[in-house]
């Protein structure tokens, strides 16, 4: 059993400074309704299988910010799970499929930084993972 | 998420007992975080577990999913979906729900994901160990 989820975004002018004495009074507070979703869906599942591909948004780096899902290939051998980024060849590994992801996440953010550095310098096949980096991953200022 | 929408950053997603949302500001409190809980048998079903994420960087419609798996098999516990409208693109987001009674079947570590539109944008993992209890004193004799 569930509640409904609460989504709200905080209002911009919640917080300001009066221009004129504090003072208070007494009102009726509006009390909301039970909030509901229109289209919110609760499922239990039985077990699923692990999936074999999914669509990444987040490198696990505060320093990038993902703008075109990237999509990740999964396999498993034996207690290791690897996932990898077919367009560029790099692939991280953990225990679970999030947690290779967070490893793979972290390796492209090397890699991102390491041609950052030397992009004038950069080969062909180099100059190509750089264009596919830039066309999914920006970096914060 | 429509083509134009923009991929949402994920800065926090945490569990607690409990998310209270105050009715008239709107905040929230987090009661009793964590991030591991003991019990003495299993399965078990939770008799509180909160979720609250903070989310920025978006605009638009999103469909927001939530699944909750099991890491020792990734067998999926649960799956909750739901549309929600970014209006103000500078402002964050805040996603909260509390569940009752959620199953437990097995010790080991569990993860929330959580997706918008299915773009897995983070997880937030909590061990559920085996609680020992102390043997009681032995008897005194005569």
């Amino acid at each position: 059993m569930s509640t409904a989820p609460f989504i709200a975004q905080p209002k911009l002018d919640t917080i300001q400074s009066p221009d004129a004495a504090l003072g208070f009074r007494i009102g009726r507070i509006k009390v909301r309704a039970p909030l509901e979703v229109p289209g919110l869906q609760i499922t239990h599942t039985q077990p699923v299988p692990r999936p074999a591909r999914f669509l990444l948004g987040t490198l696990s780096d505060q320093g990038f910010r993902v703008i075109k899902p990237i999509p990740v290939e999964v396999e498993f051998r034996e207690d290791t799970i690897i996932t990898s980024w077919e367009a560029i060849e790099e692939f991280g590994t953990g225990a679970s499929v999030f947690s290779s992801a967070q490893d793979l996440g972290r390796t492209i953010a090397e890699l991102y930084r390491a041609l950052q550095v030397d992009q004038q310098n950069l080969g062909p096949e180099m100059q190509r993972v750089w264009a596919v980096l830039q066309e999914h991953v920006v970096t914060r200022r | 998420m429509s083509e134009t929408s923009p991929i949402p950053t994920l800065l926090a997603l945490l569990t607690c007992e409990s998310v209270i949302v105050d009715a008239e500001t709107q905040k929230k409190t987090l009661v009793g975080l964590f991030d591991r809980i003991q019990s003495t048998k299993v399965p078990v079903q939770l008799a509180g577990l909160g979720l609250y994420a903070k989310l920025v960087e978006g605009s638009g419609h999103y469909t927001f999913k939530i699944r909750m798996v099991s890491l020792h098999d990734e067998s999926q516990i649960l799956e909750i979906a739901a549309p929600a409208d970014w209006a103000v693109a500078e402002a964050p987001l805040e996603f909260v729900m509390n569940f009752r009674g959620v199953p437990v079947p097995v010790f080991g570590d569990y993860e929330f994901q959580l997706f918008a539109d299915d773009i897995y944008l983070g997880r937030a993992v909590f061990k559920v160990d085996k609680l020992e209890l102390p043997m009681p004193p032995p008897a005194p004799k005569g």
